[in-house]
């Protein structure tokens, strides 16, 4: 039951409470009876409902409820502004078991029961979950199950259990209803936290309640989106009630192409036991609530947040006298601004990934951090090396480089950012005419100017570094007034994300049923990356960097320069040579997974170009190997599979078919194949009419010619989506010019005995 | 009582997360492994005990790395004491911990592991770890392993055994290791002292189709057989007929509510004519109704639950449903028995009396002098058809004092068919027409098992999936299954297909594939790898037929010859054959035996490159 597993994922308290908890057993009591008789109607319908018949499990009704309560512990002096706050949060849901998967699934629950007290400041605070089940026979009967009585416990430590438990007597066509409450006691202090409800499920959802209490010492906002309904607000006495119900929500499902923060309904709340400052001064106070629907105040937060930390951040003094070397040393210009930023950006790029001194814990000499090729690092270390870069270069070279501040793909729109997590977060410097170069530390993959497809087209704010350092103003307003307050990210097109493959195949003298083909395959644009982590390893990368800015490109002497590294060179060095013994072992898997087969041999392999430089930059390989099954025996003939050659095409299976969810792909592309294939004498090749194809339309396209020349046949087949984001009326459209490209793969070609 | 044989198999689970595919370059090593056994004296309910103490010193070869140790216990075997070592002095840094250990498909168990980090901070370091545990009763101390987590250069295991003590020793899979024995006696301890003495022994490392690992790997079997102690003669397992009565001694006062029982039973079979019907509705519903979950727990892992319990809670182990089946079985007035066995994933049979013998629990149903066995785990097998699992194997009959012990019948491919009929026209470049499957025995079991596990609403489109093996130019339509649940013990499925492109037109010709799926292509063993023997899950026959109506005005141009291997292990029988207007194809592939040794491994590969050779022809049909 995985489900609730995660719902469950509780802190443990580390104190230790008492051992006999009464209070524990008399509040279960009481919980489970308050629950058992709401009357809400939802929870009264057993019926399975037509539509959803074929599923196999459906949530009837989902109920989730929040409460707050806070109170003042006593008056003496040494507990002033120490209050204890209680959340209890409640998920009841009544789920209709429809087959074997979802009974398997639901009749075996694991629970941690927690029961700990901790001191609080004049009483003590407890942490507690509980649990309880009723199972609905398809008769109607209510049988409740004695969730001690039919569990057995894992683990037990002063703060609970660990218990596991097998429901009796559930079949298919039952109705399993459960609530597991959390009873969260704290001493209060004025940090924001968040609830996120997520309306939707891998089952559909009948019926949905969020009912939320909030007492008149906690401030509140919240935002719904994505389609979420609204909370209907009331008061109670003096704290606000906050409910919403929504019917019918679909599954969602496993389905390709989509970006979940933005299109299954959401609702977030963000609260305090204190009024909500905001980031120019006003707060949200006690006992109001708040609907939020614009990022400003994340803007204004997010900014105070950095403040402090932009003002203890160093300029890299340095940087300076390291450019001037390179740049005497190379040749160049060194007032040429676009070299500046350039260097900058890889001197920066090689302080995060490339140098010894980019890793935190030591030294990390492991096999797999050797065999990879890509290093990625976190948000909040990205922003670090942003706001590092920033004051730098605009120190140093006075390059007016500004912060900016967007959403991607995978997170919600940046209308509707409501939490510091949401933002990503890249560098720009301004160039001529309104031209900007980007920097973006993310990974070690993306070259001078190159930003994640994630975060192109997307509306973004930048922040100008003196505007930081203004208290109380908005900071973006001066300039982002001249932009009508928005501005967006370029977008790239199909052509700039390719991978194109030159293939010559050849039928073995010996064994004319097997074939040999040298492959080259250039990739560029959001596709090298792809072509890089498939091939590459980390070494390649960390040679490529140290060229690049005239570092020393032998690593065992670097290694063995520092006193910390030195006695880990030995183990880094195992490392490295065996990610090089195996890199034979990548460009297999990678071959495997361009043909849909895994290869008889790979005979040769090489990098021809590593792409680790360069706006825009292509990496090139080059494979020569042997495939086997591609040719079949017919009399004094053979077939030939020349569909294969153009390498396994996407195809869209039968449950993805019917689509109703707008279509969010990675980005823009195109996958080019140009193929030579030699006829062996004393053959003709018939049927390479049927190689000639096309199928264009707005969403992309494929398009194959084939003639023979010579003894050659010659095949080009090119397959490109024109956009990232399509509406779901146009899953035809896509799927007509996919299924073709895919169809090309089963085409043969016959070879005739002259 | 599924998995007696399970701390060991726990082990080799863990060596994939503990690890980390250290094993095969070598990196940590165990230099040295001194463990010994003795047998005490003990007072109280136990009166016999075995002390385990062992060192082990582990050394890594080149590359910084940090292993997971972990040793695994549960109730009847104690951790007493815990030591280690790194680089000669204590290590100060050990985080001991003691967990339960959740098994895949056994929702409790008694076991415990015991596991801790050790780091190598660089190659060359050392790092002994001493430890002692105790098993506090000889009926569950039945077997050593011998090989170990990662590569063993030098190790002695010592059993130490008081001539109070009559134990016996059987060793198991000695062949091909370097493993010497020798006895001596110690009259100090007027004990006999039984030392294996081994050098270089391979990792532990599973492989697919892996048969159980008692078969791969060396160990000794310890058959503790009495003992003669203060409180007197301990008989523990000396002959079948101990062990009989120690296993009926746990289930004979099994007391059980005979009349909610028997009430179940005739509500069940209301309607149901005659005993064999009778016992067919009664297996398919406790295959239907009741789930299995297991609980593997001291002697609850030989103590079946209450069957009355089990009907109501719906789920229960193999003991508890074999003890409902039982209960409904005798609530219609038959005569039903419970039964031990031991699977096909434990070498052993009754030759050897231990607790090691017996993983799992059946119903036999004794009537006119024929024996019929119940299995209540095996959901969608039908009645009076054996899994592979317990065909052929010994089995223990409850018998009042004294147990009935027979074999389960042992079953031939052809109790598992899996036979495809196509009729099929061209039509253009595709193939159209209809096709029918039917599944018995094993084949109907798998297949029923992948549609359970799949949710509702995918099932159709997974289905066709796994027909059309995903390729989506073989379209199904207008899909008929038989009834998945239900008495009936064949499956049939039936649909219309058009295989698009099916037939590639060239000119005056037509070039056609007829065969469709290919099983066993390329389906070679890699001997240079291969360590172990191989197994299959069970015997089969696959059966295929396609009949194809030549077109008018076609005849046929090329046909491949037949093709026709034949050998202990497998059949292959392929055949064309033309009859008027209709090309028959006809593919017969007959897996006769589970087992392939590995010094049959070549005689399968020259049979499966025959076989794929064969796949790589068509037929031509020419104007």
């Amino acid at each position: 039951m995985k489900r609730i597993l995660i719902v469950l994922f509780i802190t443990m308290y580390a104190l230790p409470a008492l051992a006999q908890n009464n209070d524990y057993i008399d509040m279960s009591k009481e919980i489970d009876q308050e629950i058992w008789s709401d009357k809400d109607p939802i929870f009264e319908n057993n019926k399975l409902p037509a539509e959803y018949k074929n599923e196999s499990a459906v949530i009837l009704a989902r109920k989730q409820t929040v409460e707050t309560n806070t109170e003042r512990k006593g008056r003496s002096l040494l507990y002033v502004g120490k209050m204890h706050s209680t959340i209890k949060r409640t998920i009841r849901e009544r789920i209709f078991i429809n087959d074997q998967v979802s009974l398997d699934e639901y009749s075996q629950i694991n629970f941690n029961q927690l029961q700990s007290k901790t001191n609080g400041a004049l009483t003590k605070l407890r942490n507690y979950t509980f649990m309880g089940i009723r199972v609905t026979k398809a008769d109607g009967s209510v049988q409740k199950i004695n969730v001690d009585e039919a569990a057995v416990k894992l683990d037990e430590t002063k703060d609970g259990k660990k218990n596991k438990i097998a429901v009796p007597n559930l079949a298919i066509g039952d109705v399993i209803d459960y609530y597991i409450t959390y009873f969260d006691q704290a001493r209060t202090d004025k940090s924001v936290d968040y609830f996120t409800f997520v309306l939707g499920d891998e089952y559909p959802i009948v019926n949905l309640k969020i009912k939320i209490l909030l007492d008149k010492r906690v401030a509140a906002q919240y935002q719904v989106i994505n389609g979420a309904p609204d909370f209907k607000i009331t008061p109670v006495d003096d704290d606000n009630l906050l409910e919403l119900s929504a019917s019918n929500l679909p599954k969602s499902t496993n389905v390709t192409w989509v970006s979940e923060s933005r299109q299954i309904p959401i609702v977030r709340l963000k609260y305090a036991f204190a009024d909500i400052v905001h980031g120019r001064g006003d707060y949200t106070k006690t006992g109001v609530i708040e609907k939020v629907t614009s990022p400003e105040d994340v803007e204004h937060e997010f900014v105070n947040l950095i403040k402090p930390y932009l003002v203890q951040t160093p300029v890299a003094n340095e940087l300076k006298g390291a450019w001037k070397t390179y740049a005497k040393d190379n040749s160049i210009d060194k007032e040429n601004m676009d070299s500046i930023i350039s260097y900058v950006y890889y001197y920066y790029r090689f302080a995060s990934f490339g140098s010894l001194y980019s890793y935190n814990n030591g030294a990390e000499t492991s096999f797999d951090h050797f065999y990879d090729c890509s290093l990625d690092q976190s948000k909040i270390r990205q922003l670090e090396t942003i706001l590092k870069v920033m004051k730098t270069i605009n120190a140093l070279f006075d390059a007016d480089a500004e912060l900016v501040l967007t959403s991607s793909t995978n997170e919600v729109n940046y209308k509707d950012i409501f939490s510091i997590g949401d933002f990503s977060f890249l560098l720009r410097i301004p160039r001529a005419a309104s031209k900007y170069t980007f920097y973006n530390f993310s990974s070690n993959l993306y070259n001078l100017g190159e930003i994640p497809a994630s975060v192109e087209n997307e509306t973004y704010k930048y922040i100008q570094q003196n505007t930081i350092f203004k208290s109380g103003r908005d900071m973006s307003q001066e300039k982002a007034d001249q932009l009508n307050g928005k501005a967006v990210a370029f977008k790239s097109a199909a052509t700039d994300n390719f991978q194109t493959d030159e293939v010559y195949v050849d039928m073995d003298s010996a064994n004319i049923q097997l074939l040999n083909i040298k492959r080259k395959s250039t990739a560029g644009g959001h596709l090298r990356r792809d072509l890089q982590n498939a091939t590459l390893i980390l070494e390649d990368y960390l040679k490529a960097e140290r060229k690049l800015l005239d570092k020393e490109t032998d690593l065992e002497e670097e290694w063995t320069k520092d006193r910390n590294f030195r006695k880990y060179w030995s183990d880094a060095e195992q490392s490295i040579t065996k990610a090089k013994k195996e890199q034979k072992e990548k460009f297999l898997k990678e071959l495997t997974s361009e043909y849909d087969e895994k290869p008889k041999e790979l005979k040769n392999f090489t990098i021809l170009q590593k792409g680790f430089s360069g706006t825009g930059s292509s990496t090139a390989i080059e494979e020569e190997f042997s495939m086997d099954g591609w040719v079949k025996k017919a009399g004094n003939n053979y077939i030939v599979e020349a569909g294969k050659f153009v390498g396994g095409q996407l195809e869209i299976k039968a449950d993805q078919r019917e689509r109703k969810l707008d279509i969010y792909m990675p980005f823009a592309r195109s996958f080019n194949h140009n193929v030579t294939f030699k006829i062996p004498d004393g053959y003709t090749a018939e049927g390479i009419d049927k190689l000639n194809k096309s199928v264009k339309n707005e969403c992309g396209g494929f398009e194959s010619t084939a003639k023979i020349d010579g003894n050659k046949l010659v095949i080009t087949y090119t397959k490109y989506y024109s956009n990232t984001l399509e509406p779901a009326a146009n899953w035809s459209k896509i799927l007509a010019f996919v299924d073709a490209g895919f169809a090309f793969t089963k085409e043969k070609i016959l070879l005739k005995k002259k | 009582m599924k998995k007696l044989l399970f701390s060991a198999l726990l082990l080799v689970s863990l060596f994939a997360q503990g690890a980390g595919g250290d094993d095969d370059d070598k990196n940590i090593v165990i230099e040295n492994k001194k463990q010994t056994f003795l047998f005490k004296l003990e007072k109280g309910a136990n009166p016999v005990s075995i002390k385990e103490n062992y060192t082990t010193e582990f050394r890594c070869e080149n590359t910084r790395t940090s292993i997971i140790y972990t040793e695994m216990y549960n109730d009847h075997e104690t951790i007493d004491d815990v030591n280690v070592n790194v680089r000669n002095r204590s290590f100060r840094g050990v985080d001991i911990q003691y967990d339960y250990y959740s098994v895949k498909d056994v929702f409790y168990s008694d076991a415990r592991i015991c596991h801790f980090k050790i780091p190598f901070d660089e190659s060359g370091v050392l790092a002994k770890i001493a430890l002692s545990k105790t098993y506090n009763d000889p009926r569950y101390f039945t077997k050593v392993y011998f090989t170990e987590e990662y590569f063993v250069q030098n190790k002695v295991v010592e059993f130490i055994i008081p001539r109070w003590m009559k134990c016996e020793l059987k060793d198991y899979n000695f062949e091909g290791n370097d493993i010497k024995k020798t006895t001596s006696y110690d009259s100090k301890q007027d004990a006999d002292i039984y030392s294996y003495i081994m050098k270089d022994l391979a990792a532990f490392k599973s492989e697919s189709y892996d048969q159980g690992m008692a078969y791969n790997y060396p160990h000794v079997l310890v058959l503790c057989k009495e003992a003669s102690t203060a409180s007197g003669q301990q008989t523990y397992f000396k002959t079948i007929d101990d062990q009989y009565k120690w296993c009926y001694g746990i289930v004979k006062d099994n007391t059980d509510d005979a009349e909610a029982l028997k009430s179940k039973a005739v509500e069940i079979t209301s309607g149901v004519d005659g005993e064999t019907n009778k016992v067919k509705t009664l297996l398919n519903w406790v295959h239907q109704n009741i789930r299995y979950i297991a609980y593997e727990d001291g002697i609850a892992a030989f103590k079946p639950a209450k069957a009355t319990d089990v009907m109501t809670k719906k789920y229960g182990d193999c003991k508890g449903m074999a003890n409902l089946l039982k209960g409904l079985l005798k609530g219609i007035g038959l005569d039903a028995r419970l039964c031990w066995i031991g699977t096909n994933h434990i070498p052993y049979d009754m030759s050897t009396p231990s607790l090691s013998v017996h993983n799992h629990m059946i119903t036999a149903w004794l009537t006119n002098g024929k024996t019929y066995f119940l299995d209540g785990t095996e959901t969608n097998m039908a009645f009076n058809q054996y899994a592979e699992r317990i065909a052929g194997r010994q089995v223990l009959i409850e018998n009042g004092d004294k147990y009935i012990l027979t074999n389960v019948p042992a079953v031939i491919a052809e109790q598992n068919p899996e036979r495809e009929k196509r009729i099929l026209t061209i039509d253009g470049q595709d193939l159209k027409g209809s096709a029918t499957h039917m599944y018995k025995g094993e084949a109907r079991s798998d297949m029923i098992n992948k549609m359970t596990g799949i949710k509702k609403e995918n099932l159709e489109k997974a289905v066709i999936n796994y027909l059309s093996e995903s390729n989506q130019d073989y379209i199904i339509s207008n899909l008929k299954r038989s009834e998945i649940p239900g008495i009936d013990s064949v499956l049939t499925i039936s649909y219309d297909v058009v295989h698009k492109n099916g037939a590639s037109v060239f000119g005056n010709e037509i070039y056609l594939d007829l065969d469709f799926r290919k099983e066993f292509d390329n389906f070679t063993i890699d001997t240079a790898k291969r360590i172990h023997n191989m197994e299959m899950s069970n015997k089969t026959v696959m059966d295929q037929e396609t009949e194809l109506t030549i077109p008018a005005g076609y005849k046929i141009g090329t046909l491949p010859a037949n093709l026709n291997l034949q050998n202990s292990i497998l059949d292959i029988s392929i055949t064309y054959k033309q009859t008027g207007n209709k090309l028959l194809y006809h593919k017969f592939l007959k897996i006769k035996q589970t087992l392939l040794k590995k010094e049959e491994f070549a005689l399968w590969n020259k049979q499966i490159q025959e076989l794929t050779e064969k796949y790589k022809e068509q037929v031509v049909l020419t104007k």
